[in-house]
């Protein structure tokens, strides 16, 4: 293992030590460790708060989604592991501006438990909290097993739509189906071509030999649908577009914004490669990529890969991500 | 068995139980993320250092509802905050008692599986930890063996269900996202659950 860190049972907690000296005026933590940390401007009176969490090693997932139009709060966890249900609930409680909070996560067993823990908690301390959970990876289970699937790179479109939502004043009702309507409309795919190192665990999560790839990986290194020799990268392109368009059930005309994310390690070069297809594909297939959006947006440490996610746009959607937002750390959007 | 006497078998056992750390990480990484080892590495260390620091006069249902949340809060990944949460509820039910019999540990061991399986809303067969703890208890129950000896039939029975449930496709948890590919692989949960009881004879 080759790693810029000290102690990599410290590799957490330096790292929000850094994010918080760089950035200091706009992000500051409110519990009793490093690991709530929320927007500055927090709370906003007669605003609804949006708080996420997770494990760390994904950045900008998910702290890079703190920030102006974005999400108000968040509660990082180890490597790979949920945040506690008190680093959630302090996150909560600063993001709370008496008009409810919002928990918009992904869709993983410990954060399920610790943020369900934390919405009991909190409805009991007086905050109204809806819970939406993103689960778009289409690798993870079938169309009819949609609400099982893993939540990856769509995070970030459900962050952006949310967020917005909540910082134009929108009631929390209206927050959280403004989220689940684009979760319902986004399907997203990946390929792995290099494991992730553990910082506190020192080995490679998975191996893959030398010219294999792994197909329908999730962001944690979770097993995809196959393993198989690398390809070309358009073959690549048109397996994750044609699994996401069948899944979504894509039709001509339709509007879609297209995200082209990087896991870790893969180069920009590689990921617009990995765009020119899904474009030239789109016209093909007639659908109108109305927004794109190409880059890291939710990695996994070092992972050599990249996914693709589609929304399929509606009006609302069109104008939720349209307007304004400007997260210290992510920049982005 | 009395709080101190728990104590310090407890602190013998995860010593032991610390060196499956690689082992779990291993298991884990083939079909779920690969945090299990390191899960298990911070609860060994935190809940040493918590029961190094308990006073003499603690009872034992302080002792096990302070291991709850010293492992609830050590890394609070979904097999942290489950059995965490299991052990908490399992010490309400030997509330009062001040000298733990054999029976007391299987009422113990139900309740952790009751809390485990209504919170991680599993059952038997849906290949998690549960796959080892209820035939363990079920064993206990069955049989009149006291002490080591009951210890040896709690780890055949798991280890036997284990490798059962190996075979099949994980219906909760990361693992379900392998689908058919996890079969042939065993619960990382489970196989941790297994590993502590042997750590537990082992210390004796």
């Amino acid at each position: 293992m080759k790693k810029l860190i000290n102690d990599p049972n410290s590799f957490v907690d330096e790292c929000l030590e850094g994010i918080l000296l760089a950035k200091k005026s706009q992000l500051r933590a409110v519990g009793e460790d490093l690991r709530a940390i929320v927007d500055a401007r927090c709370p906003r009176p007669g605003k609804v708060g949006v708080v996420t969490g997770g494990g760390s090693g994904h950045l900008p997932i998910f702290l890079g989604y703190v920030g102006p139009g974005l999400c108000t709060g968040v509660a990082v966890g180890n490597v790979f592991s949920s945040p506690s249900v008190d680093q959630i609930l302090a996150a909560t409680r600063a993001s709370n501006g008496g008009a409810g909070v919002l928990f918009i996560y992904g869709n993983y067993g410990g954060d399920v438990l610790n943020f369900d823990d934390a919405a009991e908690i909190a409805i009991a301390e007086g905050i109204q909290i809806e819970t939406v959970l993103v689960a778009d990876d289409v690798a993870s289970a079938p169309r009819e097993r949609k609400e099982d699937r893993r939540g990856v790179a769509g995070l970030a479109f459900a962050f952006k739509v949310a967020g917005a939502a909540a910082a134009r004043g929108d009631s929390l009702a209206d927050v959280a189906s403004a989220a689940r309507n684009a979760i319902d409309q986004m399907g997203s795919m990946g390929v792995g071509l290099s494991p992730t190192v553990l910082p506190a665990a020192g080995q490679p999560t998975f191996t893959l030999e030398e010219g294999e790839m792994e197909v329908g990986i999730g962001i944690h290194g979770e097993r995809g649908i196959r393993r198989a020799p690398i390809a070309p990268v358009d073959e690549i392109a048109e397996e994750l577009f044609d699994a996401i368009a069948s899944d979504l059930a894509l039709a001509s005309g339709d509007s879609i914004a297209v995200l082209v994310n990087g896991m870790g390690a893969t180069p920009l070069e590689e990921l617009y490669l990995l765009y020119r297809r899904i474009n030239q594909m789109s016209v093909a297939a007639g659908y109108s990529i109305e927004r794109n959006f190409v880059g890291e947006y939710a990695t996994s440490l070092e992972m050599a890969g990249a996914s693709v996610t589609i929304m399929r746009l509606n009006e609302q959607l069109k104008e939720l991500l349209d307007l304004p937002s400007s997260p210290p750390i992510s920049g982005m959007f | 068995m009395i709080a101190q006497e728990l104590s310090q078998r407890l602190i013998a056992a995860l010593l032991i139980f610390d060196e499956s750390s690689d082992e779990l990480r291993e298991l884990d990484s083939a079909v779920g993320d690969g945090d299990l080892g390191v899960t298990v590495h911070s609860i060994v260390t935190a809940a040493k250092s918590a029961l190094q620091e308990l006073p003499a006069e603690v009872t034992p249902e302080e002792l096990l509802t302070l291991m709850g949340t010293t492992v609830s809060t050590a890394n609070p990944s979904t097999f942290g905050s489950l059995v965490g949460a299991g052990i908490g509820a399992g010490a309400k039910v030997v509330a009062g008692v001040t000298d733990l019999s054999q029976v007391d540990f299987v009422r113990f061991g139900w309740a952790v599986s009751e809390s485990i399986a209504r919170r991680g809303k599993s059952a038997v067969g849906d290949k998690t930890v549960l796959d080892a703890i209820v035939p363990s208890l079920a064993a206990l129950e069955d049989s009149e063996a006291t002490g080591a000896a009951a210890l040896e039939l709690a780890i055949a029975a798991a280890a036997v269900s284990i490798e059962l449930s190996a075979g099949e496709v994980a219906k909760k948890g990361r693992a379900s996202w392998a689908g058919e590919r996890g079969i042939g692989t065993p619960d990382a949960g489970a196989v941790a659950y297994l590993r502590f009881l042997q750590a537990l004879r082992a210390s004796l």
